[in-house]
């Protein structure tokens, strides 16, 4: 399964209000349950937020086709070889990712200078993007200090709940 | 305990009195309920790209400072729901004969005329708000409008009205509101805001991917998805997807 299907899934749960859905497909198993239904007498209206994934992570990489007929050389084994170049590099590198749904900005308004851009040192409090959700500007700062190495959306476009931002190395 | 309006800085001109708000927390440790509140605004905002314009004097614009940590993510549009429903209710007290209503998101009209608007700013770090700047903007003595249709509290009573005065009483409402927040008395806040919100439970014209469709507003959950009943089946929709025609 694609990351953005899962993002598609998710978001169509969290729409829909059901309670849990589950898809197994051979070794490929994904679980997403949402407390909005068994909170609402609370009055908490939560979003899905728990994603389990019994799958090893290394997998998602080497299982672009999840849905397709397994071919002739079994994609069941998990590969135990060593994650690929990205991993590595995310194991290195911190990702900053989206804590809501909304659109992604990457200056404070269309005539200013973006926050950061790949190569700038950011410190632990500044500013790095605007992630606007129903009106609601939500200027996104940093936990860390670092640099930038990836910016990894495009400016003023969809962003998912949890969906990666920016990639910085906090050495 | 939270005084809204105990500390009111007064200027006689700025260029949008959230920004000023936002660079006064950057710089000194302010107190929640803060508020900045100003005669002459040079560069107010709207939604991005789009301006605020007003009159020097005429108007209320102003800025309150929260620090809502306790809401979780998921939650946040009840900001924008108490402060929507604090200036609903001023309005309609003093527009006692006018349909004051709410237009999803958080826009103030007075029958269908545009009287009001509202621009949050939050500041995230990690996983919840730390600050948030509640920009309003509130037509007042202002009585003609450029190419723009909308609407003043003169305009609907032919009355003038002190600009802090209304500002007073929009900080009391809103106290309360938010103080139910903190209370999670969520049930009140979304009830309210329910009661006068423009086309709630009403069958209504929209246009949605650029078609025209007759839908009924059914709730507007508090992450700010509109619910909307169309053709017998719930549909969900964020900012922007669905248009009103008023």
């Amino acid at each position: 399964m694609k990351l953005s299907e899962i993002q598609d899934l998710i978001k169509f749960v969290a729409r829909a209000g059901v309670n849990e859905v589950e898809i197994e497909h051979k070794d490929f198993k994904i679980v997403i349950k949402s407390d909005y239904l068994a909170k609402k007498k609370s009055n908490f209206k939560e979003e899905p937020q728990i994603i389990q994934q019994q799958m090893p992570m290394a997998m998602q990489q080497a299982m672009p086709m999840a849905t397709a007929p397994a071919p002739v050389a079994p994609v069941a084994a998990p590969v135990e070889a060593p994650a690929t170049p990205v991993a590595k590099e995310e194991n290195n590198y911190v990702t900053i990712k989206s804590q809501m749904i909304g659109t992604f900005y990457r200056s404070p308004s269309p005539d200013k200078p973006a926050f950061v851009s790949v190569g700038d040192t950011i410190k632990e409090g500044d500013t790095i993007c605007i992630v606007e959700a129903m009106k609601l500007f939500n200027e996104i700062e940093s936990e860390i200090s670092g640099k930038i190495v990836k910016v990894l959306v495009d400016d003023t476009t969809p962003v998912e709940f949890d969906q990666p931002l920016f990639l910085v190395d906090p050495s | 305990m939270l005084v809204f309006g105990n500390n009111i800085i007064e200027l006689d001109v700025v260029d949008s009195t959230n920004d000023y708000l936002i660079n006064l927390s950057k710089q000194n440790n302010i107190y929640e309920g803060t508020v900045i509140f100003s005669h002459c605004q040079l560069n107010g905002r709207g939604q991005r790209n789009s301006e605020w314009i007003s009159n020097p004097g005429e108007n209320l614009m102003c800025s309150i400072f929260i620090k809502p940590s306790f809401l979780s993510p998921s939650n946040y549009f009840l900001i924008s729901k108490i402060i929507a429903i604090a200036v609903q209710k001023v309005v309609s007290s003093i527009c006692i004969d006018s349909l004051v209503e709410i237009k999803w998101p958080n826009d103030i009209y007075v029958n269908k005329e545009k009287i009001g608007g509202i621009l949050i700013e939050n500041q995230f770090r990690g996983v919840s708000i730390y600050q948030s700047v509640i920009g309003l903007g509130l037509n007042i003595n202002q009585t003609y409008f450029e190419s723009i249709i909308a609407t003043s509290l003169k305009l609907k009573t032919e009355k003038e009205y002190l600009v802090k005065d209304i500002l007073k009483k929009v900080l009391v409402e809103f106290e309360k509101l938010y103080l139910a927040l903190k209370r999670n008395d969520f049930y009140k806040v979304e009830n309210l805001y329910l009661r006068s919100l423009m086309n709630y439970d009403k069958r209504a014209i929209y246009r949605v991917r650029s078609q025209r469709v007759i839908g009924k507003i059914k709730n507007v959950k508090n992450n700010g998805l509109l619910e909307v009943e169309i053709n017998n089946s719930i549909e969900y929709f964020s900012f922007k997807e669905i248009l009103f025609e008023i």
